[in-house]
């Protein structure tokens, strides 16, 4: 399930090998990844993953202790000077005692190439924040005003660290509305997010992290294939009857539910069939097949636990 | 899918000195409009300029009270000096010098734009004490003053490298309270308030080696003329070196930049 690579031009954002220690914690440990221009990317991992300090190399906020970072074929300082990259950096500070307009001014000066203010404000939706001192702003306007900073240098390439944070879930829903008008203009958007339903609706790419490495990566459909097809849910046989039929990868006691067993499947349909023509057939009841999201791939992928059978 | 080519971008990008320039403009104007600051930076020098040139004003065939105005000026600017230097090394403290150099701002930029909005921000109480010694009876032509004016003025720097280097050194509320002992000390042994030769000898040794005491020194050259106090210039000048150096090895440092 590793994307094929064969860029026809330069990528947008090219990592090799980074590796980054802060003291006995490894943040990342040989990290490669390669994201081709107009693509639109999720980060997808627990905290510490390392989403975040890969972000910061990508705009030049960190430095790797090995390995490099480029950006549209330069390095990440000067895309960050050239206004090629943009970021919407986590928690990011702003100025408390400022109007929003007063920093975003600020900001909007600093820029190579600058979007235009009232297009800024308008792709932010932040109109009726711009006269507004920002520490009165709610956590989810602050996340706006977080979004529109990163527009403000016209950015190829746009990074988003947790951008949903402290957004309620219609703030969440016109977010991504809004970051889709933005990723229209054919823009590189890679974000890290918590949210595994935002990472397979929005990114055609999804890539998982887990202790500073890439252990994931491919559409959202194939990561949920990683846990090898559907889950099969069914009452009144004994767990390991049902792990003995054919296509059951194991079947054991659901957690939430004692007389109901879950078994996971490599080939449910072969389960059914040798479940409804067997000796269980008039034992069974309440049978139902259901597809694991990507919230199960994500945490089959990434249980410390089982890494060693895999 | 195709995809839209980046748009071809012939516009140069702003250097590094005109962003430099751009982070000093705003700056100064954020501080600018922050009425507690003015209120504080300007009416507390002159009120203390106005309470001691009533009191000891006419002493010295009044040239008293030209020297309270040099004296009362340079507390303001060193006030606004220390307090601006602080402050605005304080929000990067905060995090949000991270988004100045992602914006484009090399550190080395944010660092000479600071300096350069707190040189802005500490003329207007320098102004205003002077404007106000003129109206009360403050005898100078129109040269000299604007001479002592813009000596105190050079002199100063050292105090906005001192405000920058607290901001980066301490945190926060111990950050302010280090900026107020710091301004207290410098303006009370550099003799801004009481006449050094008042005070024991060990305290006048002390005020010789700080820069508050030759800003005043070479305020009253300005304004009264006598030998080119030397002494002065290499106090002044040792100071704004060591403490440049200072911002440079903690800036490198990258103060701010790190994850809080």
């Amino acid at each position: 399930m590793t994307t094929t690579t064969a860029p026809a031009r330069t990528a947008a954002l090219e990592l090799r090998g980074l590796t980054r220690s802060y003291g006995q914690v490894r943040a990342l440990d040989g990290l490669d990844l390669e994201i081709r221009p107009g693509e639109i990317v999720a980060l997808l991992g627990p905290n510490g993953a390392g989403k975040t300090t890969a972000m910061e190399m990508m705009v030049g906020l960190a430095t790797p202790d090995a390995g490099a970072v480029r950006v549209l074929g330069t390095d990440p300082v000067t895309a960050t000077r050239t206004g090629l990259i943009g970021t919407m950096l986590q928690a990011g500070a702003l100025l408390p005692d400022q109007r929003v307009r007063t920093m975003l001014r600020l900001l909007h000066s600093l820029q190579a190439h600058p979007m235009p203010m009232d297009d800024v404000v308008a792709q932010a939706d932040i109109a009726d924040l711009m006269a507004r001192r920002i520490g009165a702003l709610s956590g989810g306007q602050a996340q706006r005003v977080r979004f529109a900073i990163a527009l403000l240098g016209d950015p190829q390439v746009l990074l988003l660290d947790e951008p949903t944070v402290g957004m309620d879930i219609g703030a969440r829903r016109a977010f991504w509305g809004r970051m889709r008008e933005v990723a229209a203009s054919g823009r590189t958007i890679v974000f890290a997010t918590h949210h595994l339903e935002e990472a397979e609706r929005e990114a055609g790419r999804v890539i998982v992290m887990d202790r500073g490495r890439i252990v994931a990566d491919g559409t959202g459909p194939e990561i949920a294939a990683v846990v090898a097809g559907r889950v099969l849910t069914l009452r009144g046989a004994p767990p390991a009857q049902v792990a003995a039929l054919p296509g059951v990868e194991r079947a054991e006691v659901d957690e939430t539910d004692a007389r109901r067993v879950r078994a996971v499947c490599t080939d449910s349909d072969a389960a059914l069939a040798a479940l409804f023509t067997g000796p269980l057939a008039a034992d069974v009841h309440d049978v139902l097949v259901t597809a694991p999201g990507l919230e199960e791939a994500f945490l089959r992928i990434t249980d410390h636990d089982e890494e060693t059978d895999r | 899918m195709t995809i839209a080519q980046p748009a071809v971008r012939t516009a140069a990008a702003p250097s590094a000195a005109t962003r430099t320039v751009r982070y000093a403009a705003h700056t100064t104007a954020m501080t600018a409009t922050n009425i507690a600051f003015m209120v504080f930076t300007i009416a507390l020098p002159v009120g203390m300029y106005l309470l001691f040139s009533m009191m000891f004003g006419d002493q010295a065939e009044g040239q008293a009270r030209g020297m309270i105005m040099i004296n009362m000026a340079a507390y303001g600017g060193l006030g606004a000096a220390v307090t601006a230097g602080t402050q605005i090394q304080e929000d990067q403290r905060n995090g949000f010098l991270r988004q100045l150099v992602v914006a484009g701002l090399s550190p080395r930029s944010f660092l000479a734009g600071s300096v350069l909005a707190a040189s802005a921000v500490i003329v207007p109480a320098l102004l205003a004490v002077g404007l106000v010694g003129l109206v009360t009876g403050v005898e100078a032509s129109l040269p000299d003053f604007l001479a002592t004016l813009a000596v105190l003025w050079l002199g100063l720097l050292p105090t906005i490298l001192i405000g920058l280097v607290l901001g980066m050194v301490l945190r926060g509320a111990a950050a302010m309270a280090g900026g107020v002992v710091t301004m207290m000390a410098m303006a009370i042994f550099g003799g801004l308030w009481m006449p050094l030769e008042m005070f024991p000898s060990w305290m006048q040794s002390l005020g010789h080696a700080l820069p508050t005491y030759w800003i005043s020194d070479l305020g009253r050259w300005a304004l009264y003329g006598g030998d080119v106090p030397f002494t002065g210039l290499a106090v002044i000048g040792a100071w704004t070196l060591v403490l440049g150096l200072l911002c440079l090895v903690s800036m490198s440092r990258a103060v701010g930049l790190q994850r809080r």
